[in-house]
């Protein structure tokens, strides 16, 4: 080996010459790209497949109404939660509309004056109120909604409950014994099958159960403070699922997506999920054979509200309003509802948009109290928490209840408004 | 020449002054003074620093006291980071470097052994994920081959699981280093003092505590040093794999920093943490500092 | 024509001894050499295993790469992430570049006049400085983010690829100094000397004497701090935002985030953003090592 100080001359020129020589080619391969249209507007959503490609029909529908182009992103969950804030912070909306479905997190962003008001955007009269509600601050209304979520209930298939001479339990007894007639159905592996994703599944599920035993009065109060996670009642409701988790009901969570096949497979017997499953395959191809049950006795249901929202720093002003105003509106949100598994906020969307099994759900949460998304509401340290301790409990279901408890109590902050 | 001047050397190093006095010694200066700081940017003192504490994301030794599984807090995951990664890449580096001295091929297996620290940390995470996946991953193609198929999970995917996973993942990854340091140290040994040893009849235990150890002083402060800071600030690998989950039983200091600064917004108790990790850093690295000022 | 070899005379050994020494050596160097072998070969089973995913379908993959009773390769792994939707490499790859040159050849320049400061001058607060540098280098990008996130937005080079090449290039500084400096004071004096009393100027001495002695430690340098700002993942995630400005870190990061992984595509993506730091280090090996041992060996 040579042991001269100096770097032989050639090999240092021929190092040198292949960076130069790769950053000359990248460059003119770049350059020689076909320029990219440059769109007027940009918007961020969590949308991604086959929900990008429908919303961007609306979006198609917004070009062709105004002549201004439309860029999408799509964002997953922790990335949006962190780039918006932090671009917002910068003062550069490199967005100028984002969609988004956490309300305090919208109006944590909108108290330090980074959102814009867009209450001059909508027509209040056609939009839920408890939806504005929370995205309100004083007269100023931060977020235009644009889609509803409901989680109905169970889902499952039609034709294996038949088959098995099962039937749609109406009280908490008979979804009890559904669920053990499940588990010996031959073939099942487990009676309710558990979603997996950043935990939204099983906050969902979990959610059901808080409503279902504690009444949508407890849903609120956990949300506003009035009651304490340590409270007797929460205690109560986490109990009960606690003891159906450790009789083995539930399925270990995996990808919710890949949970739905089993679910029509017959491997897992119901799934508690939202609405919007009726646009995934397999359900979506077989609208005929799906249904759901909502949780026995229940008077409320959980729906999320996605909303729009515009940063105060936007460059283009005048078109991200036009916008808001467009996916506030009827004609964008009846766009939406005809591609399915979409519920629309805007009540001047007729019932005849809706497909079978979407309008089974749309009637559904006409009957029920809507009620916020726990950790959706609370918003963050506590949303991140609530998933962190259900992903642990659903592995773990004999963790210290008073311990989880008391973690969920701690980063509970009052919801801002 | 040691020349007495002041302008030519001042003047060589004024974009050196200037660019590290903006982004460098301005921002550490700011930053502790940032932490002492409240939501309307009033003097508060150290409630920022109390109110970390107070997390049970930060500091919880609940659960590591009663043996229960983790979380226990970022500080104490940092913590175990250190006591269970030390040891174990220092001890897989130099038994490596020693074994390989002699080696024919040695130098290909060391870079091949090396190759975890020039990947990017974040594809060095997706490794880890792709390696403890429940079916995907080797681990557990491997539990299944020797008829320990029950034990098959995702590792990452647990509370229990995860730290230990990315801990021994990590020693994976970083061994590579103190391997190279401790070759090098090796290779910088007189080959006259082995010599000499042998003829005094020394055994090889023996020459290996009375020579090599000692003479691998200055590797081993290297290596412990550079490791500990690594393993203070962890970010990348756990961001990719499950930004501190599940149930914040991989949340370690730098990430919770990144969290409460970019996504809280909360500016005070980032700096808090930031300033409590630097305070470990300066305390680790405060005697290999002393060194190198030495000469 | 080859040169008759001399007759080699053997030492008279009995068989038997001479069996039992070969059967002694040969025993202990196979089993160090199969042992070396089986730990890099363990050592390099994950690289294998996403190397092995990028070319195969998912379904094969989630049976295990290591069977290969199905075997059909696919090139998809590398167009899907080539081409993705959201942190397309192709622009990332190239970002990335566009960020990691000038990070890494800036640096050494200022960096080598600093150094040759310290190494041949005296001046007021030179040891002080050089001891504020030294403690520099253990500085964690965590303490120095929030500031330099405001002083980029202040500055306007908030989401600009010239904000972050400064940042990297302060931050490259104390150990880049610290390890010139000890450069330069092995280099002889006297023929810098021999040039200044012949009237030639401190920066014509610089780079006509020093420089191209300094080269080996340059391309240490180099090989270090490439690799450093390539791999680089925090620095980025704060101060570069926009979609088609993400670097292939950030890409690269954002593809598990969503719902089940495509091993594949994840695969082939990790593959692309590692293997240029891998070349660069094999291609400087010698270079990188040195610079990052230097200090392991008194000296």
């Amino acid at each position: 080996m040579k042991k001269s100080k100096a770097l032989s001359r050639t090999v240092w020129l021929a190092i040198i010459a292949i960076i130069i020589i790769l950053v000359a080619a990248l460059s003119a391969w770049y350059l020689m790209q076909p320029k990219e249209e440059e769109k007027e507007l940009t918007v961020f959503s969590l949308w991604s497949d086959q929900e990008e490609a429908n919303f961007k029909e609306a979006l198609a529908r917004f070009t062709e109404n105004t002549g201004i182009e439309v860029k999408h992103v799509a964002y997953s969950t922790n990335e949006l939660l962190v780039t918006v804030p932090t671009q917002l912070e910068a003062g550069e909306a490199i967005a100028d509309v984002i969609i988004a479905p956490w309300p305090s997190w919208i109006l944590d962003l909108a108290a330090d004056g980074l959102l814009a008001d867009v209450s001059d955007y909508m027509d209040t009269t056609k939009l839920p109120e408890t939806y504005l509600d929370v995205v309100s601050s004083g007269d100023a209304i931060y977020a235009a909604p644009f889609k509803v979520s409901g989680k109905p209930g169970f889902w499952y298939r039609e034709s294996f409950f038949a088959d098995n001479g099962l039937t749609p339990p109406t009280t908490y007894e008979e979804f009890k014994t559904l669920l053990a007639d499940l588990s010996e159905i031959e073939g099942v592996e487990a009676a309710v099958a558990s979603g997996d994703g950043t935990g939204w599944p099983l906050s969902d599920t979990t959610e059901a159960f808080i409503i279902g035993l504690g009444g949508y009065q407890l849903q609120e109060n956990l949300i506003s403070g009035a009651t304490a996670f340590t409270s007797s009642e929460t205690k109560a409701v986490f109990e009960e699922l606690g003891d159906l988790l450790q009789a083995g009901y539930f399925s270990v969570p995996d990808d919710w997506q890949t949970q739905l096949q089993r679910v029509y497979d017959g491997t897992y017997g119901i799934y508690f999920q939202g609405g919007f499953v009726t646009t995934i395959s397999p359900f979506s191809e077989n609208l005929d054979d799906i249904g759901f049950f909502p949780f026995p006795e229940t008077d409320g249901a959980t729906g999320s509200v996605d909303y729009a929202v515009m940063p105060a720093a936007t460059k283009n002003m005048d078109e991200a309003q036009q916008l808001i105003e467009f996916l506030a509106g009827a004609e964008a949100q009846e766009i939406m509802v005809n591609q399915g598994g979409f519920l629309a906020a805007n009540s001047d969307v007729p019932e005849s948009a809706y497909n079978a099994a979407d309008l089974k759900v749309v009637q559904f949460m006409q009957t029920v109290m809507i009620v916020s998304d726990l950790d959706d509401a609370i918003g963050n340290p506590f949303q991140q928490t609530f998933w962190d301790q259900l992903k642990a409990f659903w592995v773990d279901p004999t963790m210290d209840l008073d311990t989880m408890l008391q973690t969920l109590q701690d980063d509970w902050t009052p919801p801002s408004s | 020449m040691n020349l007495r001047q002041t302008k030519i050397p001042l003047f060589f190093l004024a974009p050196t002054i200037l660019l590290l006095t903006l982004f460098v010694i301005f921002p550490v200066v700011n930053t502790i003074y940032i932490s002492f700081l409240g939501e309307e940017d009033e003097f508060v003192g150290l409630d920022n620093y109390a109110e970390v504490f107070s997390r049970r994301n930060f500091w919880a030794p609940q659960n590591l006291v009663e043996g229960k599984p983790p979380p226990y807090g970022a500080l104490i995951h940092n913590g175990i980071w250190i006591v269970l990664h030390l040891p174990l890449s220092l001890f897989f580096g130099l038994a490596l470097a020693i074994l390989l001295r002699d080696v024919k091929g040695g130098a290909v297996i060391k870079s091949a052994v090396f190759l975890g620290m020039v990947i990017p940390m974040i594809v060095g995470g997706i490794l880890l994920r792709f390696v403890y996946d429940d079916r995907a991953g080797i681990l557990n193609g491997f539990l299944r081959i020797v008829g320990l198929g029950d034990l098959t999970r995702t590792w990452t995917a647990y509370p229990q699981t995860i730290l230990l996973a990315l801990i021994l993942g990590t020693v994976w990854i970083w061994t590579g280093f103190s391997m190279i340091v401790y070759s090098a140290g090796l290779e910088g040994i007189p080959k006259e003092l082995f010599e000499a040893a042998k003829i005094d009849g020394a055994s090889r235990w023996q020459t290996f505590r009375r020579i090599t150890v000692p003479m691998l002083k200055p590797a081993t402060i290297i290596v412990i040093t550079m490791t500990l800071l690594w393993e203070l600030k962890i970010f990348d690998i756990v961001w990719v794999i499950q930004q501190g989950g599940p149930g914040g039983a991989s949340m370690v200091m730098a990430l919770m920093m990144f969290l409460e600064a970019f996504l809280n917004r909360s500016f005070g108790t980032a700096s808090a943490i930031a300033t409590m990790l630097t305070v470990l850093t300066f305390g680790f690295a405060a005697y290999m500092v002393y060194r190198m000022v030495k000469e | 024509m080859k040169p008759k070899l001399p007759e080699l005379k053997l030492p008279k050994l009995k068989l038997s001894e001479t069996v039992a020494r070969l059967r002694k050596v040969k025993k202990t160097t196979i089993l160090i050499h199969l042992l070396a072998w089986g730990v890099s070969l363990i050592w390099i089973l994950p690289f294998l295993g996403v190397f092995m995913a990028s070319i195969r379908p998912l379904p094969e993959i989630l049976d295990g790469w290591w069977n290969f009773d199905v075997f059909n390769p696919t090139l998809r792994g590398f167009v899907g992430a080539w081409n993705h939707p959201t942190a397309p490499l192709n622009r990332a790859l190239f970002n990335s570049l566009i960020v990691t040159v000038p990070s890494t050849f800036i640096p050494i320049f200022v960096a080598a006049l600093g150094a040759y400061s310290f190494a041949r001058f005296k001046f007021p607060t030179r040891d002080l400085l050089f001891f504020v540098l030294v403690l520099l280098q253990t500085i964690p990008q965590q303490m120095v983010i929030i500031p330099i996130f405001k002083i980029m937005i202040s500055l306007g080079l908030w989401n600009n690829y010239i904000g972050l090449i400064l940042v990297h290039t302060a931050f490259a500084l104390p150990w880049q100094i610290f390890f010139l400096r000890n450069f330069f004071s092995t280099l002889p004096v006297e023929i810098e000397e021999a040039a200044r009393i012949d009237g030639a100027s401190y920066l014509k001495i610089f780079y006509k004497i020093v420089l191209p002695l300094t080269l080996p430690a340059l391309a240490s340098l180099t090989a270090l701090q490439f690799v450093w700002v390539w791999n680089d993942f925090f620095f980025a995630i704060v101060l570069i935002s926009s979609p088609e400005m993400k670097l292939a870190t950030q890409a690269v990061a954002a593809m598990p985030g969503r719902l089940a992984i495509d091993w594949t595509v994840v695969s082939a993506a990790s593959i692309m953003v590692m293997i240029v730091p891998i070349i660069i280090y094999v291609v400087l090996q010698r270079y990188y090592v040195r610079g990052l041992v230097a200090g392991a060996v008194k000296g």
